[in-house]
C-alpha cells in the first residue's frame, strides 16, 4: 500500500467530509488507484513514477472530494459550488444560498438570483434588493428594474425614484411617465399604493435589509474561513 | 480533433457512463478505461471525477451497485444499469441526437474543410 495513495485519499475524504461513507469511498478509490498503478508499472514505469502519474490522472483531491459530497442540510465550501438547504460558498445553490454568486429561494450575495434576493446585483422573481436590483415583482436598489421599481434610477411599470421611467413614474426628480396618478388605470394605481409607504418606513425597511445583508456576508465569510481552517488542520498540505 | 473541454462535456458524462454500463456490470477503473478507449483519447477527464457522477446516478436509481468481497482480493464495487437508467439513457440519447442534428444544420459546413477558392490569374 502506497503512503502517497493514502495521503491522497485522506485529502479526498477531508473535502468529502462524509464519515458514514468514508470506508466505502476509500476502498473504491484505492482499488482504482492500485489498478492504475499496476497498469503503469506493467508499461515500464518505476513504482514511484507510476504512483505519481496515477494520482495526477485521478484529479485534484478537492474536485473529487467535493464532488463526492452528497446534498446536505448545511453545506459550506471554500471552493466550488455549495449545495444544500443552507448553502454557503463562493457559489451557492440552496433554499438559503449565501456567498459570491448565489441561486436560491432566499439568496444573498455579490450576485444573487432567486425568489427573494439581496446583494450587489440582485435578480429575483418576487423581491430584489441591492446595488442593482431587477425583479418581476418588487425591485429596490440604487438602480432598479421591475414591475414595481423603487430607488435611485428606476425603470418599471410603476417606478418611483430620483430618476424614474415607467407607465406610472413618480418621485421628485426626472420623470418619464405615460400616466399620472390621476389618470392611471385602476390596476396601476393599486400597484402605486405599495410605493406610497411612509418615507420613515422605507428607511427602516432599508436599514433592516442592509443589516441582514451585512450579517449574512459576515457569517458567510466566517463559515468559509472555518471550513478553510478545518481543511488546513486536517492536512497542512491543503493550505494552497 | 481537439480534446473536448469540461464545459462541453458537462451534463453528458452521465450519459457516457451509462452507455458504458449498458454492455454489462463493471467497476470504476474498467468503466474509465472503456470510456477512454471509446473516446479514442479525445476525453480529458480526471479519472477520479467519474466517481461523483457514478454515485449521483446511483442516488437517482439509474444504476445500482454491489461489492465483490471475494476472499483474498481487494474489495471491488460493481455498477450495473437499472431499468430506470436504461429508459433515462434512451431519452438522453434522443436529446443528444436531436441537438447534434440541430447544431449541424445551424453551423453548416466547416469552412476549413472546404477547398480554398482559387482565383484565376488576370
Amino acid at each position: 500500500m502506497s503512503q502517497a495513495v493514502e495521503t491522497y485519499l485522506d485529502r479526498v475524504m477531508v473535502y468529502a467530509n462524509d464519515p458514514a461513507r468514508e470506508d466505502q469511498i476509500r476502498a473504491e478509490l484505492r482499488d482504482h488507484l492500485e489498478l492504475k498503478i499496476g497498469e503503469l508499472e506493467e508499461r515500464g514505469l518505476a513504482r514511484e513514477d507510476a504512483v505519481f502519474k496515477a494520482l495526477e490522472s485521478h484529479g485534484h483531491p478537492r474536485v473529487v472530494g467535493y464532488g463526492l459530497r452528497r446534498w446536505r442540510w448545511f453545506d459550506v465550501r471554500s471552493h466550488g459550488t455549495a449545495r444544500g438547504f443552507i448553502a454557503i460558498g463562493p457559489r451557492a445553490v440552496g433554499v438559503f444560498a449565501f456567498g459570491g454568486a448565489t441561486l436560491g429561494i432566499f439568496s444573498c450575495g455579490g450576485l444573487s438570483a432567486g425568489l427573494f434576493s439581496l446583494g450587489g446585483l440582485a435578480l429575483s422573481l418576487l423581491v430584489a434588493w441591492g446595488g442593482f436590483a431587477a425583479s418581476l415583482g418588487l425591485a429596490y436598489g440604487g438602480g432598479a428594474l421591475g414591475l414595481i421599481a423603487i430607488g435611485g434610477m428606476t425603470c418599471g411599470v410603476v417606478a418611483y425614484g430620483g430618476s424614474a421611467v415607467g407607465l406610472l413614474a413618480m418621485g421628485e426628480g426626472i420623470k418619464y411617465t405615460l400616466y399620472t396618478t390621476e389618470n392611471a388605470p385602476e390596476a396601476l394605481r393599486n400597484l402605486a399604493e405599495i410605493v406610497k409607504i411612509d418615507r420613515t418606513d422605507w428607511f427602516i425597511i432599508n436599514i433592516c435589509l442592509l443589516c441582514i445583508l451585512m450579517t449574512v456576508l459576515a457569517v458567510g465569510t466566517w463559515m468559509q474561513q472555518r471550513e478553510l481552517l478545518r481543511l488546513r488542520r486536517a492536512d497542512p498540505g491543503l493550505a494552497e | 480533433m481537439a480534446k473536448l473541454k469540461k464545459s462541453t462535456l458537462d451534463g453528458n458524462v452521465e450519459t457516457m457512463l451509462m452507455a458504458v454500463l449498458r454492455t454489462g456490470p463493471s467497476y470504476g477503473y474498467e468503466i474509465v478505461r472503456e470510456l477512454n478507449e471509446r473516446a479514442a483519447g479525445l476525453l480529458a477527464l480526471g479519472e477520479g471525477t467519474v466517481y461523483p457522477t457514478l454515485h449521483r446516478l446511483e442516488e437517482r436509481g439509474w444504476i445500482s451497485s454491489r461489492w465483490d468481497t471475494t476472499t483474498g482480493k481487494r474489495p471491488r464495487k460493481y455498477y450495473r444499469l437499472t431499468a430506470k437508467g436504461r429508459s433515462a439513457m434512451t431519452a438522453q440519447r434522443q436529446q443528444w441526437q436531436g441537438l447534434v442534428a440541430v447544431m449541424e444544420r445551424v453551423l453548416g459546413e466547416d469552412d476549413s474543410t472546404q477547398s480554398p477558392i482559387v482565383s484565376e490569374g488576370v
